[in-house]
């Protein structure tokens, strides 16, 4: 009963579907964000080679007087 | 039944391998968002009178995911906005290679995620808008225009001003934090004055101004759905960038949705995954999947926003 109404239901989507007009197709493919991540990666750790860690710490590890309107 | 129970389970993907949907529900979440605030605000030396004013050690050359002030007297991180200021706006105007990577690796991974499950300032707007009151839904003209404002916040704020200005002295200055953050005043601003009477004397304009923001964000998120997120959060929009291509996306089946819209009903942040699975603003509450009678919805590492019935027996259409 429920697996008829499923069906019913199915065919009432795919007609409101197109009704809707086209959809957003397939988004990007996995391989194009896997070519990605190596490349935020190697940003990263350049970052860290460059020694922007170390900017970092200096900042906040003393109070930041911008940050809480002091400054 | 055995069929819906079936698919509830499991999605085909592209190529007919099975998705894996992740659970939980907004109870989960909640609990999630409320222990990454306890564990990356942690220093309780900071909260005694005899302590330190703030944690001084090197966790803090990691940035936390989500929007967290590294003056928070428990902040064990560094708040990525503020780090990213902290490089552009120095002498030599580097540009922020380690937390544009950073966030880019996270934005590539789970997108808007962490705006979700890991941010405390989320979470405090979230617990502010279950004040029982009557709730307002910003008009889609207005809306959709204030939506567009968090990314000129980032290119000018974030990035244009500090990268660009420079005082007498040489030196730059964190104009998103300084001006604008209400996150820093409230987690940092607000209790370093109440623990310390010197910073308490020379309040200013500058704070007065900042506690004004905080205030009005914190009286908008009782009637509003997290309107910082939606429309001022610059890590929000750099996260947002990444919504169509990181490895977890959702899913909307276009043959088994029934076009309740129960989904667009439920999302408090005024998405339709019917049309846009993956738009910037969602932060992967999955609210919408709960919602959803046929499952129609799912999360998981998947190559297509949209998938259809023939999509799912392995043929793409």
């Amino acid at each position: 009963m429920r697996d008829r109404s499923m069906k019913k239901s199915t065919k009432k989507s795919t007609k409101k579907n197109e009704e809707r007009g086209p959809q957003k197709a397939a988004g990007m493919p996995v391989k194009f964000t896997l070519f990605l991540i190596p490349l935020a990666a190697a940003m990263c750790f350049f970052g860290i080679y460059r020694g922007e860690t170390a900017v970092i710490l200096s900042k906040a590890i003393t109070i930041c007087l911008e940050c809480i309107g002091l400054g | 039944m055995d069929n819906i129970s079936e698919r509830k389970k499991t999605t085909r993907g592209r190529e007919g391998g099975k998705i894996k949907r992740t659970s939980g529900g907004q109870g989960l979440r909640k609990i999630v968002q409320a222990g990454w605030a306890v564990i990356t605000n942690g220093y309780m030396k900071a909260f005694s009178p005899d302590g330190p004013m703030i944690y001084q050690g090197p966790l803090k050359q990691v940035c936390t995911p989500g929007m967290n002030c590294y003056s928070c007297p428990g902040a064990l991180g560094s708040c990525p906005i503020g780090s990213m200021q902290a490089v552009l706006s120095g002498r030599s105007r580097d540009f922020p290679f380690y937390v544009v990577g950073y966030l880019a690796l996270i934005g590539l991974f789970v997108g808007r995620f962490i705006c979700g499950w890991l941010c405390i300032f989320g979470l405090i707007q979230e617990l502010l808008y279950k004040i029982p009151t009557p709730k307002l839904r910003v008009p889609e003209g207005p809306d959709r225009i204030l939506r567009y404002l968090k990314y000129g916040i980032l290119l000018v704020m974030v990035v244009g001003l500090p990268l660009l200005y420079r005082n007498e002295a040489g030196a730059g200055e964190p104009f998103f934090c300084k001006y604008i953050c209400p996150v820093g005043t409230l987690e940092g601003g607000v209790p370093l004055m109440i623990l310390n009477e010197t910073l308490r004397n020379v309040i200013g304009w500058l704070f007065a101004w900042k506690f004004l923001i905080l205030v009005i964000c914190i009286a908008a998120s009782i009637f509003i759905y997290r309107p910082f997120c939606k429309y001022i959060c610059p890590l929000g929009a750099f996260y947002g960038l990444f919504q169509k291509v990181s490895l977890v996306r959702m899913r909307h089946d276009e043959g088994l949705c029934v076009d309740c819209g129960l989904c667009a009903k439920k999302c408090r942040m005024d998405v339709d995954p019917r049309v846009s699975p993956n738009s910037s603003e969602c932060i992967r509450c999955r609210a919408c999947i709960k919602a959803c009678p046929m499952s129609a919805l799912s999360m998981g590492i998947g190559s297509s926003d949209n998938v259809t019935e023939a999509e799912e027996g392995g043929k793409v259409v």
